[in-house]
């Protein structure tokens, strides 16, 4: 074994537990109104969040696996065109691989999770709707999202075009992800934190008051079982 | 070997080593080291998800995960207030820088010893 490795090994094992800790949220429960195939977002798995800050004199990666919720597919000939659709983020479970920078990132004078638990967004419309690709038991679309994003307390219209919906039968191919059809969403997107009220000194030398969020989500229709979803 | 010759080669290995483990671990801004909760963020996908996402048109690019990969990375700058976290290129020059101070620092004082002593004779 390397001093490098010795080192590691030594940090891992005194690394306190609580650091780890984020408190898992219920997935939102899909509205009785909403009709259509209702898909439920897979935690735990793969990064869903990922998301940058490229400021002058810093860059800020982070990423979380932690995001519940479910969409509401439209008709079958345009399941694109979505009856609904509602995410949660955890704001505790975004990590960024240092630990003093992600305490400082959920505090008070940032996130405030304390106060703010969770980062919302909720789907209003669909628009620009158009076929992608399809095949046998596949269709994936390309689609504008318009809908409401909630942090930090605040409430603001977000419209995230190019976003690309894809809709898949249950398949030998589908089951080795999970269960059930299932769905997938993928865009890229921008927040501005000041439209938030997030304001902060280090802004913008340290942190770029404009964060650039990838997101990857992977749905079935089949809830997922307690142990799809573990906790830390 | 006198000791500040002995302390400045110390001195420069140090700066050696840390500039080297800087490097080698990826030249990143900041000391971090292998995170639980960074790794249970990203469990990652299988081949086949892969596959299947790129058979249905989304594609998989890479992004900028692997620069907050859950791994050990000696920083530019400290990245924290806990003493694993305090190792970094700059302490470590800082440590060479005081080694070396102290290696001249000895060297004069030999050097006017030994002066004196000359001077005595």
């Amino acid at each position: 074994m390397t001093t490098l490795h010795r080192l590691i090994a030594v940090a891992l094992l005194a690394a306190p537990a609580t650091a780890f800790a984020s408190e898992p949220v219920a997935e939102p429960p899909v509205p009785a109104e909403l009709f259509g195939t209702a898909y439920h977002t897979l935690t735990g798995r793969a990064a869903q969040v990922t998301f940058s800050s490229r400021a002058p004199l810093d860059k800020i990666v982070g990423k979380s696996n932690r995001v519940v919720g479910y969409l509401v597919a439209g008709p079958e000939d345009n399941p694109a065109d979505l009856a609904g659709a509602h995410w949660v983020l955890p704001v505790a479970s975004l990590a960024t691989g240092i630990p003093l920078r992600d305490e400082h990132m959920i505090g008070r004078e940032w996130l405030d999770a304390g106060s703010f638990p969770t980062i919302e967004f909720t789907l209003t419309s669909v628009e620009d709707i158009a076929p992608v690709k399809s095949g046998d038991g596949f269709s994936t679309w390309s689609a504008t999202l318009v809908g409401e994003m909630t942090m930090h307390g605040q409430s603001r219209p977000l419209r995230v075009e190019n976003t690309r919906l894809s809709f898949l039968d249950e398949s030998p191919k589908t089951k080795n992800i999970a269960d059930g059809d299932l769905a997938f969403v993928k865009c890229t997107y921008a927040v501005k934190m000041s439209d938030f009220g997030i304001t902060h000194k280090e802004v913008p030398d340290k942190v770029a008051d404009t964060i650039e969020l990838k997101q990857m989500l992977r749905l079935s229709t089949v809830v997922p079982e307690p142990e799809a979803t573990p906790q830390d | 070997m006198s000791v500040p010759r002995a302390l400045s080669v110390l001195a420069g290995l140090v700066a050696l080593t840390a500039a080297s483990l800087w490097f080698a671990t990826g030249r990143e801004g900041y000391t971090r080291w292998p995170n639980a909760k960074l790794a249970a963020a990203d469990t990652g996908t299988s081949a086949a998800e892969d596959d299947l996402l790129a058979d249905i048109g989304i594609e998989t690019e890479p992004t900028a995960d692997a620069d907050i990969q859950s791994r050990f990375a000696f920083g530019l700058v400290p990245g924290g207030a806990d003493p694993k976290h305090l190792l970094s290129l700059v302490s470590a020059l800082s440590v060479s820088a005081v080694l070396a101070g102290l290696a001249g620092v000895i060297a004069r004082h030999e050097h006017h010893a030994s002066a004196a002593d000359a001077g005595e004779r």
